[in-house]
């Protein structure tokens, strides 16, 4: 790789079996942490949904033992920090991004507000009512909407159907007594990962490192064993109606978990369909009829199993036939030739090379997922979180590997035999136009 | 509390303004390692460049001096589309090859620019260059690609339409500004875009399309003379000449300034939109502040709407820099029933603010927040290019990427409360509620 700087770096595990990894990236004056504790929507129920949302909430947002929500604020104020939290159907994230300079304080905030929280009725209260706002929001987006849906089918019967954020039920059901057992339980060291990535010397953060979090005092998280979800066993078809005037459709197929073997092949099939500079579904549905304006590709990964998400953009005046064309291109797409390889003689310079072209892509995203240190620290903790460890070269060693011939595997077993979710977002009232 | 409630201090501060004055002294300390070249390619392109070896990628900005202010009258949309047909690949075999390279474009038009941006793995910035700069130079107006963009345009006219923030803040431009110019769609109006035709794009191109109406902004691990040369040799048939005319900044005080859109969603959006003084480094500044100090980060003025009063999870301010004038957007999502109750705090916040001020620590933190949302911001190399190359083509200067941290922290209370006594006047906001219509359906709970 021409002209590109090498990045010190160190994974290590502290006695109190928390997993740490440090990349030293001294091309900006920030510092970028991130505490993953593996814990999501995962382990809740129909009944506690929200649990593990409205946690992240009062951890970030409501005190720690020793220092009230305002007195933290305050202090992350002053300090130019950055700091926002996300929960997933696995883990949940706290980042914090300062100064360079602030190194120290970033770590002993993270420290106190995740692993050292005051849990009470009052701030419980109040974040709940935030979190019905947040709701609300969700419910009002069309998109979100829409992917909500598609899980709630896709994954029917396990708990990555329920939604991340929680149902109103859930929310207003959850005691400070059921939140309080849930942080113990999940919220220890041995359960959690630590990456820091930007403007510091390695030596010392080790140190630093060593003197705030190696103090945690070590507990056994309880083993986490889930079954994968069912597999959806007929085609679905959700309508919902929005005030909006662009309709959406989201495609929804099951796919591999992300230690799964084929999950390379996903990846580059999702490439190729629907991502990159003109994805083949792209232009299967705009060579005849213009039947979307838009097409993009999702492949979540979990640790049970994956989803690909097709959303599309559909023309208004064409109803749901580009969501029906784009599933009907999906199912067949086995048969494509996604390299020269797949045919032989003459016929060889008539196909393009989707599958070099995908891995172009690919190369291109690696690199570009280095630029940013807060999504490369994600990158990290999910890695330690989630990974099993089972391929034996790097992620792009591994891409390199497949051929076309996988590709065409991946769309018989994940879009031509598994069954598909299929939601629509359409107006409730055509007639109203800006 | 500040003591820079006197008209007198006003009237200092809007000296500084407007003579471009600077208050304390700056530090001029760049966070990057590596220092952004002012350079000039053979045909008198400017070109701003900066080495960044944290990764194999080149991204490069081309910068176009003819965004929505350049447009002709009655031609909203056409800045876009003439961008989006140079774009075009002119045949399926480039088309393909650019496939191959898998090389990502888009493209942005804003107020006094368009911006296409182009980014590759830097091995590969060659071949992407080559493909690309062929309909760059000699774009195809063809009338089928024109209907067909036209059918996309209405597509994303749709959308902005449909996202409260982005209608809020369409309906404030339009305030302020009129039908046309900063005031427009990017995407045009359904008449406007209609009425386009392949004469008047080309018109548009040939005027825009010059040596001194473009600059181009690089960041890559590849060295300076290496990427010179490179465009020089791939855009060596852009026309000589001179800037495109631009429409005089029309700014009106609206004779309706509480502006009410209704939509069949739980949430209520609460705007407000206040104008600001033309561009400088030092208003940049103060609005950066501003933007941070009501609604960037925990503990900001909008924090305690969330916080303790429970009435939004939505809170944010956005600075809007344009040349002739910019804005400041301030606004709230909240749940329908909250709805006034919510715009009561709000505005008093912002009455707040412009009347009593801030004190020196709230302001020191506000320019922390600040910094670190603008190192953020720019650490990747595509949104560091084009800031580098949006801050030279509206005035802020090549190096103001540099430069920033030094503003922000050399900003006195005294100049910042003027700033927001005078700019922040709840009398000269234009204030968008999108009221929603819907119940959210009770719920049984234990």
């Amino acid at each position: 790789m021409r002209g590109t700087e090498t990045s010190p770096s160190d994974f290590f595990t502290l006695e109190n079996g928390l997993k740490v990894f440090l990349l030293e990236n001294r091309n900006l004056p920030l510092v970028h942490a991130v505490v993953g504790v593996k814990a999501g929507s995962r382990n809740e129920t129909v009944e506690t949904s929200g649990l593990t949302h409205i946690l992240e909430h009062v951890i970030l947002f409501r005190g720690s033992r020793t220092r009230t929500a305002d007195e933290i604020n305050r202090d992350i104020r002053r300090h130019g920090g950055h700091f926002n939290a996300h929960t997933g159907q696995d883990f949940s994230l706290f980042e914090m991004t300062l100064p360079g300079g602030d190194a120290d304080f970033a770590l002993r905030n993270l420290a106190d507000i995740v692993f050292d929280l005051r849990i009470d009725r009052e701030g419980l209260d109040a974040e709940r009512a935030v979190i019905l706002e947040e709701l609300s929001g969700t419910e009002d987006d069309p998109l979100r909407s829409a992917l909500a849906a598609v899980y709630r089918n896709l994954f029917d019967g396990h708990a990555y159907s329920l939604p991340i954020a929680g149902t109103r039920e859930g929310v207003l059901r959850i005691t400070a007594e059921q939140l309080e057992n849930y942080y113990r339980t999940f919220y220890t060291p041995s359960n959690a990962a630590l990456a820091v990535v930007g403007d510091f010397k390695l030596a010392a953060m080790k140190g630093r490192i060593r003197a705030i979090f190696g103090s945690l005092p070590p507990s056994e998280a309880p083993p986490q064993v889930f079954d994968p979800p069912p597999r959806l066993r007929r085609d679905q078809e959700i309508t919902l109606e929005m005030d909006i005037s662009q309709p959406l459709c989201l495609l929804g197929f099951s796919a591999p978990d992300c230690n799964h073997p084929d999950r390379f092949a996903v990846e580059l099939l999702a490439e190729i369909l629907g991502r990159g500079v003109n994805p083949l579904l792209g232009s299967a549905l705009r060579s005849e009829r213009r039947l979307v304006e838009s097409v993009s590709m999702l492949y979540y990964a979990h640790e049970l199993a994956g989803a690909l998400i097709v959303i599309l953009r559909l023309d208004p005046k064409q109803g749901k036939a580009g969501g029906r064309r784009a599933l009907s291109v999906l199912r067949s797409s086995r048969r494509l030739n996604f390299s020269p390889d797949d045919v032989y003689g003459m016929e060889r310079g008539n196909v393009f090379d989707y599958l070099q072209s995908a891995k172009n892509q690919i190369r291109f995203s690696s690199e570009k997922s280095r630029e940013k240190g807060m999504s490369l620290a994600v990158l990290l903790v999910r890695q330690m979180l989630l990974s099993r460890g089972e391929s034996s070269g790097g992620f792009l060693n591994e891409m390199d590997k497949i051929k076309s011939f996988d590709l065409r595997r991946a769309a018989a077993k994940y879009f031509s035999s598994g069954k598909a979710v299929a939601v629509y977002v359409v107006p409730s009232n055509p007639e109203r136009r800006r | 509390m500040s003591s820079a409630r006197t008209p007198g201090a006003a009237l200092v501060a809007a000296a500084v303004l407007l003579l471009g004055l600077t208050g304390a002294a700056e530090n001029h300390s760049s966070p990057w390692p590596h220092p952004i070249q002012r350079l000039k390619l053979d045909n008198g392109i400017g070109l701003l460049y900066q080495k960044d070896g944290s990764s194999a990628l080149t991204s490069l900005i081309i910068l176009l001096r003819g965004g929505r202010r350049s447009e002709p009258e009655g031609m909203a949309g056409s800045a876009y589309l003439t961008a989006r047909l140079m774009l075009e690949m002119p045949d399926g075999r480039s088309a393909r090859s650019l496939m191959l390279q898998a090389s990502p474009l888009s493209l942005s038009c804003w107020g006094d620019f368009c911006i296409i941006e182009v980014e590759s793995l830097s091995e590969r910035f060659e071949d992407t260059l080559d493909i690309l700069s062929r309909p760059l130079q000699d774009p195809l107006f063809s009338d089928i690609r024109i209907d067909s963009l036209k059918k996309y345009m209405s597509h994303l006219r749709r959308r902005e339409m449909e996202e409260p923030a982005s209608l809020a803040r369409f309906l404030c431009l339009r305030s302020f500004f009129g039908a046309e110019g900063y005031g427009a769609s990017p995407y045009g109006a359904d008449d406007s875009v209609r009425a386009l035709r392949s004469r008047d794009l080309s018109r548009f191109y040939e005027s825009v399309f010059r040596t001194d109406n473009i600059l181009l902004a690089v960041i890559s691990d590849r060295e300076a003379e290496d990427i010179s040369s490179l465009l020089e040799k791939h855009l060596q048939n852009i026309r000589p000449g001179g800037p495109s005319e631009l429409r005089p900044v029309a700014v009106s005080d609206p004779l309706e300034k509480n502006l009410l859109e209704e939509k069949d969603t739980l949430q209520s959006f609460i705007g407000a939109a206040f104008l600001l003084p033309p561009l400088s480094p030092r208003v940049f500044a103060l609005a950066a502040l501003t933007e941070s100090l009501l609604g960037k980060g925990v503990a900001s003025r909008f924090w305690s709407l969330r916080q303790e009063k429970r009435l939004a999870y939505n809170v944010s301010s956005n600075f809007l820099p344009f040349k002739g004038a910019g804005v400041l957007e301030a606004y709230l999502e909240t749940e329908n029933e909250k709805l006034d109750e919510a715009r009561a705090v709000f505005l008093a916040v912002l009455k707040d603010v412009s009347n009593a001020g801030v004190e020196a620590a709230e302001l020191e933190a506000a320019a922390k927040i600040a910094l670190t949302e603008f190192l953020r911001r720019n650490e990747a190399r595509n949104a560091r290019a084009w800031n580098m190359a949006a801050y030279e083509a509206l005035g802020l200067g090549h190096d103001f990427l540099e430069r920033i941290s030094g503003l922000l922290a050399s900003v006195t209370v005294e100049e910042m409360n003027a700033f927001l006594a005078e700019w922040l006047d709840p009398a000269r906001a234009i204030n968008v509620t999108i009221a929603g219509t819907k119940s959210v359906e009770p719920v049984s709970s234990r």
